[in-house]
């Protein structure tokens, strides 16, 4: 069921970030800040705006104030901060979907856009919407990557699945 | 996993491939063919690996096999019948969640791996993958594209959910 989903892919996607900033950890200072042309320039600017949006959504479905301003900020310049405050940031979004239930998950929430005006969508459609930007975002992380020397892992949601269960499969 | 999920990201995928397509058509052939160091080199050559993971994975869930030999296979050698298979293949693939029960989402797909090693999964794991294998490969296509010098419209979920023209789902 739905409840079941979001939980399996809030593991994932902790698994999945700690896979692709062990790449970026290899970085040269250099290849991490380098404007490369993506949407959001830089690896660095990339996995900073991931951070904020994840940020927003969830301080949405909290109730509280995501107090950003821009969806290109910098919240951590320093990459090990930054890394620091996504594991904080992935264990938070494990905790809130662990907590929710089925009617939660079908209800309608209502929030103010960056833009101002009022949207409302079900929580469901939210976190799969959350979900999907972030794979969005770590797919151009990956383009950015392969275009350094360092090598891209698969992020690919069934070497989760296999590795979870045990079968060390490819 | 819900079975109204799978219809809504089947018909998400289907118009966020238009919307990824318009875009790759605007290129000269030379940025769409480059080599830029993607895992799979080119805009062309990473948009037929989606092309063919997704057929894969179809044939697998629906008992067929298609003439697949590598994930870096290159079925469409040019872009009007790339983009035709794509569409092809997103009918496809909203007819096949479209027929979905709950039931038949937690049953077992046997499959074989293209070296031959047998594998199995739930069919709503393999599903989950196909939609989340294609946005990884779209945001790759996406940094090509703005190293190209186009921004594609957003492709996010919520875009599709506020797009007055969507079909329903």
């Amino acid at each position: 069921m739905m409840l079941d989903h979001v939980r399996d892919f809030a593991r994932y996607n902790s698994w999945v970030n700690r896979r692709l900033y062990a790449a970026c950890a290899q970085l040269s200072d250099e290849d991490y800040r380098k404007d490369r042309k993506a949407f959001f320039h830089s690896i660095h600017n990339t996995l900073n705006h991931l951070l904020i949006g994840d940020r927003i959504w969830l301080a949405r479905l909290a109730k509280t104030d995501h107090g950003v301003k821009r969806l290109d900020e910098i919240l951590y310049d320093d990459f090990a901060a930054l890394r620091s405050a996504r594991e904080a940031e992935d264990e938070r979004l494990e905790r809130y979907v662990d907590g929710l239930d089925g009617a939660q998950l079908a209800s309608i929430l209502s929030y103010t856009t960056m833009a101002g005006p009022v949207g409302a969508l079900p929580v469901a459609t939210i976190l799969s919407h959350l979900f999907n930007h972030q794979t969005h975002h770590r797919g151009q992380v990956h383009a950015m990557l392969t275009q350094t020397n360092v090598p891209a892992p698969p992020l690919d949601l069934l070497y989760y699945a296999i590795e979870k269960a045990g079968q060390g499969r490819n | 996993m819900s079975v109204a999920l799978f219809q809504t990201l089947g018909h998400f995928n289907a118009w966020v491939n238009e919307r990824l397509y318009e875009s790759c058509s605007e290129l000269p052939k030379d940025d769409y063919t480059r080599e830029r160091k993607a895992f799979f080199g080119s805009i062309h050559k990473t948009l037929n690996h989606i092309l063919v993971v997704d057929q894969l994975w179809r044939g697998r869930i629906e008992g067929w096999k298609p003439s697949i030999k590598s994930l870096a296979d290159v079925p469409c050698e040019n872009f009007a019948d790339l983009r035709a298979a794509r569409e092809t293949e997103d009918v496809a693939l909203v007819k096949l969640v479209s027929g979905l029960d709950a039931g038949r989402l937690e049953t077992a797909v046997g499959y074989r791996f293209l070296d031959g090693t047998p594998a199995e999964a739930p069919l709503d794991l393999l599903l989950i993958t196909l939609f989340n294998h294609q946005t990884h490969h779209r945001g790759q296509v996406h940094v090509m594209l703005t190293q190209s010098g186009i921004t594609p419209p957003p492709l996010d979920i919520l875009d599709f959910h506020m797009d007055p023209a969507r079909q329903e789902t």
